[in-house]
């Protein structure tokens, strides 16, 4: 496991921000922290990277304490938080420069480390610029350089698409994906859930420092190795379920809304051959499609639910 | 400059963000067209090498001091406003190198311009009439600079960790209390080497024979040092580490052994008079530390439950390591007077403090130890107030009110009462006898600890009820 938080509790003088909250995060995964404001999100975050200490609870970051062995955990995350700020009088490489030889610790690595994190984020042309005068996008960017430039294993946002323009969030997500297949575990907290539903493997609701839902997304990014396909079936279900699930490549099965879903591993078996599986088997087939997740709809769906429970 | 951010980061950002072309020209260029006035203007006169030597000092303390005060403390706060200061706190710097990249680097023009002035000064030095003098004087600029700096950063430190987030920091207050300190410091040093001029005045410590001068360049060299420290130990929890108040005592500590030295006569080790003189200037000066550090520390109700909640679980390992400084000081000033207590009481060791006590009319043992418990009282209710104040329900102002609330009690009120007679409700006033000197204040510790138990059981109610 990349996170185990157990049963951490964080209180403000004025309100709890996070109530005996408990789950794990695996590594290379993207989890969207979802959650209205207050719910305790930023607390949680910070509590991650070490920044703030919890009330009660443990924290662990690749098995390192966030109480016991701060230095470890800070050497092990990136934390690009809401509303960060730069030197705005440095150019983009004497920042990151600054960054990449204040986090690495074996200086002879710095040099490639910090062209690393520029061509990961694609900053190569503005390097000799003041950050004072980037657009926030660029600065965005210029952050996450900063926030990965010590190429960490865990990397947390806060609210990273606020305030860019549509172009720099498709560009956002990109990064976000390729920096998950290149081994990183990432939590993202926003609020345009419809962004994270592009890049997230994982979605974690926080609802007044409670844990809502911590699931896993069907739609996944990261492994392409697995689809999840939804097959239209007017009758029969049960019977074709039985001959679906001996299908190459197919690694789960259900029935959701009288339709079938399947798991299907791609590097095993194409959608495309699969769907030829399905008509040489006379199975018959009214749609084909790959479930796409709604995050939002998901979101409103779970919040919902907490609040009736409340409620009661 | 990469060798510089091998070295250390923090100083090589300083040096980018301080170090412009433009600046390093215009710093010289200024203090050496002064060199050139100094010369053109007195061309006549013997020797404009002391007005040299007069002016640089004054730069040094301009330029180097005083500025380099107010942009030490800047160096935090803007760190802090400008939110990369968390950058910073999760760095792999350790917390000496960023100290030390703090105190150089954010000074580091200060000290570009503070060298030149002090290159002049000591050349200088030798056309005074005293250059040995002065030139021990140019490393007490040095010290007292290193020192004063220190202090900004290490009061910056102590202020953000009490704000909240998201709150802006101005540094106008730190700056302000930073010059009453060294305005306090400066009138000390002053007032010691007044008489000094020419007659080479010596002060004794431990019996040794010192000159002021000598003594003071190692005074400040000595708590240059235990400022670091502070510094050190400050840097360390702003990067998280959780360690235990043990510097601050060491440091307490020291403070008896140092001016046990002032009091002790020539010849012996022990002196029981000037123990009782060392403990009571110990016991004032605790006493006080304790007023400031509970001003200047965390009060809110979130550190008292985990302390609280340590003590019921009997882990003091973790309330030592979070216990805030008034209250280990506290307790610390306690003991000081209770040892007093015991040494006028029954080793009759008042020699050194006779002045003191007939000055608050203190002439028997009962009048001694009711005095002693009045001034507990009155701790207690102050203190009491301050910890009302911060539980409320509108804690952003409570030290302010607190503040303002002391310089009323022990400043305004008496001199405007004088003659009414009840100054013995506000501070220890033998002068009405004993019964109101412990009664007054025994009623208003009750009255203050009634309502903070009865604040702190409403708060616990709430809390509970919430979750």
């Amino acid at each position: 496991m990349m996170i185990t938080v157990s049963n951490v509790t964080f209180d403000y003088p004025e309100k709890r921000a996070l109530n005996q909250v408990s789950f794990q995060i695996e590594a290379e995964t993207i989890t969207a922290l979802v959650g209205p404001n207050g719910s305790g999100k930023t607390t949680l975050l910070r509590s991650i990277a070490a920044l703030s200490k919890p009330m009660s609870g443990e924290i662990k970051v690749h098995g390192y304490d966030t109480l016991s062995q701060p230095r470890e955990v800070h050497e092990e995350t990136g934390f690009l938080q809401d509303l960060f700020g730069l030197y705005d009088t440095l150019t983009v490489y004497q920042c990151l420069s600054f960054m990449a030889y204040s986090r690495i610790t074996d200086k002879r690595e710095v040099e490639s480390a910090i062209e690393n994190a520029i061509e990961q984020v694609g900053i190569a042309g503005y390097l000799h610029k003041k950050v004072g005068v980037l657009s926030r996008g660029m600065r965005q960017r210029v952050g996450i350089a900063a926030a990965i430039v010590h190429q960490p294993n865990l990397l947390l946002l806060d609210e990273p698409a606020s305030g860019l323009d549509p172009e720099a969030r498709y560009e956002l997500s990109k990064l976000m994906v390729n920096l998950a297949e290149k081994g990183m575990t990432i939590i993202v907290s926003s609020h345009i859930l419809a962004e994270l539903a592009d890049y997230s493997t994982h979605m974690l609701v926080l609802q007044d420092g409670n844990v809502v839902e911590h699931k896993k997304l069907k739609s996944n990014p990261i492994s392409r190795a697995f689809v999840y396909l939804e097959i239209g079936a007017e009758h029969d279900l049960t019977e074709k379920m039985d001959k679906i699930k001996l299908f190459r490549g197919v690694t789960e099965i259900m029935s959701v809304d009288e339709k079938i879903q399947v798991k299907l591993d791609t590097l095993i078996v194409s959608k495309h051959q699969f769907l030829k599986d399905l008509i040489s088997e006379n199975i018959s087939v009214n749609d084909f499609s790959e479930v796409k997740v709604n995050l939002q709809d998901e979101y409103i769906k779970t919040v919902s639910q907490y609040k009736r429970n409340q409620s009661r | 400059m990469k060798n510089i951010l091998r070295f250390n980061p923090e100083l090589a950002k300083n040096i980018w963000l301080e170090l412009s072309p433009q600046r390093l020209v215009t710093m010289p260029a200024i203090l050496f067209l002064f060199v050139f006035l100094i010369f053109s203007l007195n061309s006549t006169e013997d020797n404009p090498w002391a007005t040299v030597h007069y002016l640089s000092f004054y730069g040094f303390i301009f330029i180097g001091i005083l500025w380099g005060m107010k942009t030490s403390s800047d160096a935090i706060l803007d760190e802090y406003n400008e939110k990369t200061w968390d950058w910073q706190k999760m760095s792999s710097i350790g917390p000496w190198k960023l100290a030390l990249g703090k105190l150089i680097g954010s000074t580091i023009y200060n000290w570009y311009g503070a060298l030149i002035c002090w290159g002049f000064f000591m050349y200088s030095s030798s056309y005074t009439t005293q250059p040995n003098e002065e030139l021990k004087t140019g490393f007490l600029l040095v010290a007292v600079m290193i020192g004063l700096h220190g202090l900004m950063i290490l009061i910056a430190l102590q202020l953000i960790r009490r704000t909240n987030a998201g709150t802006k920091i101005k540094s106008n207050r730190i700056f302000l209390s930073g010059l009453l300190f060294a305005g306090t410091l400066s009138s000390i040093f002053s007032y010691l080497t007044f008489f000094d001029s020419g007659s080479k005045m010596q002060l004794s410590w431990y019996g040794f024979s010192i000159p002021t001068l000598d003594f003071l360049l190692f005074s400040s060299v000595v708590y240059t040092f235990w400022i670091l420290a502070g510094l050190y130990r400050s840097m360390r929890m702003e990067l998280q580490f959780t360690d235990p108040p043990s510097w601050w005592i060491f440091f307490l500590i020291f403070n008896i052994f140092f001016q046990y030295g002032f009091f002790l006569p020539e010849g012996k080790v022990i002196d029981l008079s000037a123990l009782s003189a060392t403990f009571t200037l110990f016991f004032v000066e605790t006493l006080f530390l304790s007023y400031l550090l509970a001003l200047s520390e965390n009060k809110d109700i979130v550190l008292f439950r985990k302390l609280i909640n340590a003590l019921k679980s009997s882990d003091f390992t973790t309330f030592y390591n979070y216990v805030p400084l008034w209250l280990i000081t506290l307790p610390i000033a306690k003991l000081a007077g209770f040892l007093v207590l015991v040494l006028l009481l029954f080793f009759d060791a008042k020699q050194g403090l006779a002045p003191f006590l007939s000055d608050y009319g203190l002439t028997d043992k009962i009048e001694i130890t009711s005095f002693y418990f009045a001034i507990l009282l009155f701790v207690l209710r102050d203190l009491g107030i301050l910890l009302l104040l911060n539980f409320s329900n509108r804690p952003q102002r409570a030290d302010t009110s607190m503040l303002v609330y002391l310089v009323l009690i022990y400043l305004i009120l008496p001199t405007l009462t004088s003659g009414l007679g009840i100054s013995v409700i506000l501070y220890p006033d033998i002068t009405h006898g004993i019964f109101p000197l412990i009664g007054f204040p025994l009623v208003e510790a009750i009255a203050v600890v009634y309502f903070l138990v009865k604040k702190w059981q409403e708060i616990s109610f709430n809390y509970q009820r919430n979750f």
